[in-house]
C-alpha cells in the first residue's frame, strides 16, 4: 500500500466538484503530481494502448501558463480518450511551456471533468516548494 | 461569517440578504428555502457566491438561490442573475461549463402493469442503444459541416434529417434552437470535441430512467400534459458535452483578459465578464447558444435511440411522445417589466429551470392555457417531478429549481457507501440498475443529495411553480 506521507496532494472538500491541493519543488514535479490527483479524482479504467502527445502552451503569466496547461490536459482527455500520467517538459519560460504528456487510452472516466475553474485557483512559490490550489468542474 | 441574523425572513420559504450587507451589493440576495433547510446552506460557500452573485454589473432586482443551491464556482449552483441587456454584463462561468445541461420526458401510452413483464429487457435494450460516452459512443464521428448545422440548427435540425417528429421540436424550450447561434464562433476545438459524442449521456448525474407515474396533484393539469397515474414515462438528462465544456472554457479566458479593457471588477474570477452589447458579448452569446443547441440535438438523438429499444420491445406502432424539454444552465435573453419599464435582460441560470406562466407566447400552444411543463429530476433512486409555472413566479424570473442539489462531495460518498451497496438498496426498493461501471455509482449515492421531496415542497409552496406529478424511478440507466 502506498504510504500517505508521500502522496504530493490532497483532494479538498467540495460539495459538487473535484477541488485538489498539488505541491512539488519544480515545475515539472507539480504537474505530475497534478496528474496523480487527477487520476484519483477521475478514476479512469485504462487500456493497455499507449498515446504520447506534445504540447505547447503560452500564457499571459506563470499562473496562467499553468491554467492553460490544465486546460489543455482536459482537452487532450477529452478528445483522445486517453489518460495522461507523465508530463515531460522540453522548455519553459515565464510565458511558454513545452513538452510532451504520456499516457493510456481509457476505457472510460468513473468521472469526468467538464473544465478548469478559477474559482479560488492558486498557484504560489513558498519556500523552496510550488502550490496549487484548483478545482475542477466536474 | 454569515448567520441567520443577517437574513431578513420574508415569508416561511424565501429569505432576504439587504444590499447593505457587503458594499459591492448592487442588489439584495434572495433565497427560497425553508427555514430546517437554511441551516443547511450554511456548510459551504453558496451564500457567499450568491453574494457576489449580486455583484454583477447589470443586475436586476435581486440574486436569487433555489432551494437546491450548493457551492459550485462562481455562482453557487441553483443561482439566477437577470442582467439587464443595455448596461450589463454577459458571463459564461455564470452559465457552466455543461451548457444547456437539461431533461426531456417522454410519455408512453403504457401503464406500469402493461410494462412490467418486459422492463429488464427494455432497460437493457435502452443501455445497448444510448452510447454512454466512451467506447460505443464514438462510433459516428460527424464532419465540422455537420456539427455547424447542429450548432445553428439544434434538435430542429435533427428532426428535419428524421430523427424526429415534428411535435418534438414544439414541445422543447425555444423549439429546441436559440436563432442567435453562430457556430463561426466556435472554435476548432470545440467543435473537435464535438464531432463523436452527439447522442451520449456522460457522466457524472447524468442518467436515463425508466419512471412510473406515482401521484397526480393536480388533474386538470396533468390531462392537459397527458399524464396519468400508473403512466410509464421516460427521463434524459444530459447536456453539450464536451463542445459545450470547451465553448465555456474558451469565453472565460478570453473575458478574462478583457476585464481590464471594460474596466470590470468581479469578486471572484470566474464569473469573468464583458459588456452584453459589446462584439466580444455577442460573440460569447452566439457561441453559448450555438452550444446549447447541440445539447438540444444531443437530447433529440437520445431520444431517437430510446424510441428505437422501445419500439423493440413494443412495436414499431408503439410510441412515446415528449412531453417537454428544458434547459438548467442557460444565458438567454427574456423581458420582465422592471420598475414599470419593459426591460430585456440577460437570464443567466445556472442549476435552475425556467418556468414560464399560463399564457406565456413562448410556450406550446397545447400548454399555453395552464402554464409550461417543469421536470425536476430527483438524485438517483429517488422521485422526480413534473410541476408547472406560475404567474407568481414572476418575482423570480420565471425561475425554479432543478433538482435535488448535492450536500456531500463525491469523495465522502465513496467513502461513505460502495456502488455494489447502493445497487442492493435500489434493487430492495424493486429498481433495475443498469452502469458499465460501479465506481460512478457511490458518487451519485442518494445519500450525497438533499431531499428532493422537501426541495420540490419548498418551490410549490412558494409559488414559484406547482407540483403536477411526482415520478418514481423503475428502472436507472446510468452513463460512464
Amino acid at each position: 500500500m502506498k504510504n500517505l506521507a508521500s502522496k504530493n496532494y490532497e483532494i479538498l472538500e467540495h460539495p459538487a466538484d473535484l477541488k485538489i491541493k498539488v505541491w512539488g519543488k519544480n515545475l515539472e514535479e507539480i504537474l505530475n503530481n497534478i496528474l496523480l490527483a487527477i487520476k484519483e479524482g477521475t478514476r479512469p479504467e485504462l487500456l493497455k494502448e499507449e498515446i504520447v502527445t506534445p504540447f505547447k502552451i503560452e500564457g499571459e503569466n506563470f499562473e496562467n501558463l499553468i491554467f492553460n496547461f490544465l486546460a489543455e490536459l482536459v482537452y487532450q482527455m477529452d478528445l483522445n480518450d486517453s489518460f495522461y500520467e507523465k508530463v515531460k517538459i522540453k522548455k519553459s519560460t515565464e510565458k511558454k511551456l513545452e513538452g510532451e504528456i504520456f499516457g493510456q487510452k481509457v476505457k472510460r472516466f468513473t468521472t469526468e471533468i467538464k473544465g478548469v475553474t478559477w474559482y479560488e485557483f492558486s498557484f504560489k512559490k513558498e519556500k523552496d516548494k510550488f502550490i496549487l490550489i484548483v478545482v475542477f468542474d466536474v | 461569517m454569515i448567520s441567520k441574523k443577517d437574513f431578513k425572513k420574508i415569508n416561511d420559504y424565501l429569505w432576504e440578504i439587504p444590499k447593505s450587507f457587503r458594499a459591492d451589493m448592487r442588489v439584495p440576495a434572495r433565497i427560497y428555502v425553508s427555514e430546517k433547510m437554511l441551516e443547511d446552506v450554511f456548510r459551504d460557500k453558496s451564500l457567499y457566491q450568491l453574494i457576489n452573485l449580486c455583484t454583477l454589473p447589470g443586475i436586476q432586482k435581486y440574486g436569487i438561490a433555489m432551494p437546491d443551491c450548493h457551492e459550485g464556482y462562481s455562482s453557487p449552483i441553483g443561482g439566477v442573475a437577470a442582467i439587464r441587456i443595455s448596461d450589463g454584463i454577459i458571463s459564461p462561468g455564470m452559465q457552466g461549463y455543461d451548457i444547456n445541461c437539461g431533461v426531456r420526458l417522454l410519455l408512453s401510452e403504457y401503464s406500469e402493469k402493461e410494462t412490467k413483464p418486459y422492463l429488464e429487457k427494455l432497460a437493457t435494450e435502452i443501455q445497448k442503444e444510448v452510447p454512454s460516452g466512451l467506447g460505443r459512443g464514438r462510433q459516428i464521428k460527424l464532419s465540422i459541416e455537420q456539427i455547424d448545422k447542429i450548432l445553428e440548427g439544434g434538435a430542429r435540425y435533427l428532426v428535419e434529417k428524421g430523427y424526429g417528429e415534428k411535435e418534438d421540436v414544439e414541445n422543447c424550450e425555444a423549439n429546441g434552437r436559440l436563432e442567435w447561434a453562430d457556430a463561426s464562433f466556435v472554435s476548432i476545438k470545440a467543435k473537435n470535441r464535438g464531432r463523436d459524442q452527439v447522442g451520449t449521456l456522460g457522466s457524472g448525474n447524468h442518467f436515463l430512467e425508466i419512471q412510473k407515474v406515482e401521484e397526480i396533484f393536480n388533474e386538470e393539469v396533468a390531462q392537459v400534459f397527458g399524464l396519468f397515474k400508473d403512466q410509464i414515462v421516460i427521463m434524459i438528462h444530459c447536456g453539450s458535452r464536451g463542445l459545450g465544456h470547451q465553448v465555456a472554457t474558451d469565453y472565460i479566458n478570453e473575458f478574462m483578459r478583457l476585464m481590464e479593457k471594460y474596466k470590470i471588477r468581479v469578486p471572484d474570477r470566474e464569473f469573468a465578464c464583458v459588456p452584453f452589447n459589446s462584439n466580444e458579448g455577442q460573440r460569447g452569446l452566439s457561441a453559448s447558444a450555438s452550444a446549447a443547441n447541440y445539447a438540444w440535438a444531443n437530447r433529440q438523438m437520445i431520444t431517437y435511440f430510446v424510441r428505437k429499444a422501445w419500439k423493440s420491445i413494443f412495436g414499431e406502432k408503439s410510441s412515446l411522445q415528449l412531453l417537454y424539454d428544458v434547459a438548467h444552465n442557460i444565458i438567454k435573453k427574456e423581458k420582465y417589466i422592471i420598475d414599470g419599464k419593459e426591460t430585456e435582460v440577460a437570464m443567466h441560470r445556472k442549476g435552475s429551470t425556467r418556468a414560464f406562466p399560463p399564457h406565456h407566447p413562448e410556450i406550446p400552444q397545447r400548454y399555453r392555457e395552464v402554464g409550461q411543463p417543469v421536470l425536476i429530476p430527483g438524485s438517483m433512486g429517488t422521485a422526480s417531478y413534473v410541476l408547472v409555472g406560475t404567474s407568481q413566479g414572476e418575482e423570480a424570473f420565471y425561475s425554479t429549481t432543478h433538482g435535488a442539489g448535492r450536500t456531500m462531495s463525491r469523495h465522502a460518498a465513496i467513502r461513505s457507501i460502495s456502488g455494489q451497496e447502493i445497487i442492493k438498496k435500489l434493487q430492495a426498493k424493486g429498481i433495475i440498475v443498469k452502469c458499465w461501471s460501479l465506481k460512478g455509482l457511490a458518487e451519485e449515492a442518494p445519500e450525497a443529495y438533499k431531499n428532493i421531496d422537501e426541495v420540490v415542497d419548498v418551490v410549490h409552496k412558494a409559488g414559484l411553480s406547482k407540483k403536477v406529478a411526482k415520478l418514481i424511478p423503475l428502472a436507472v440507466i446510468k452513463g460512464e
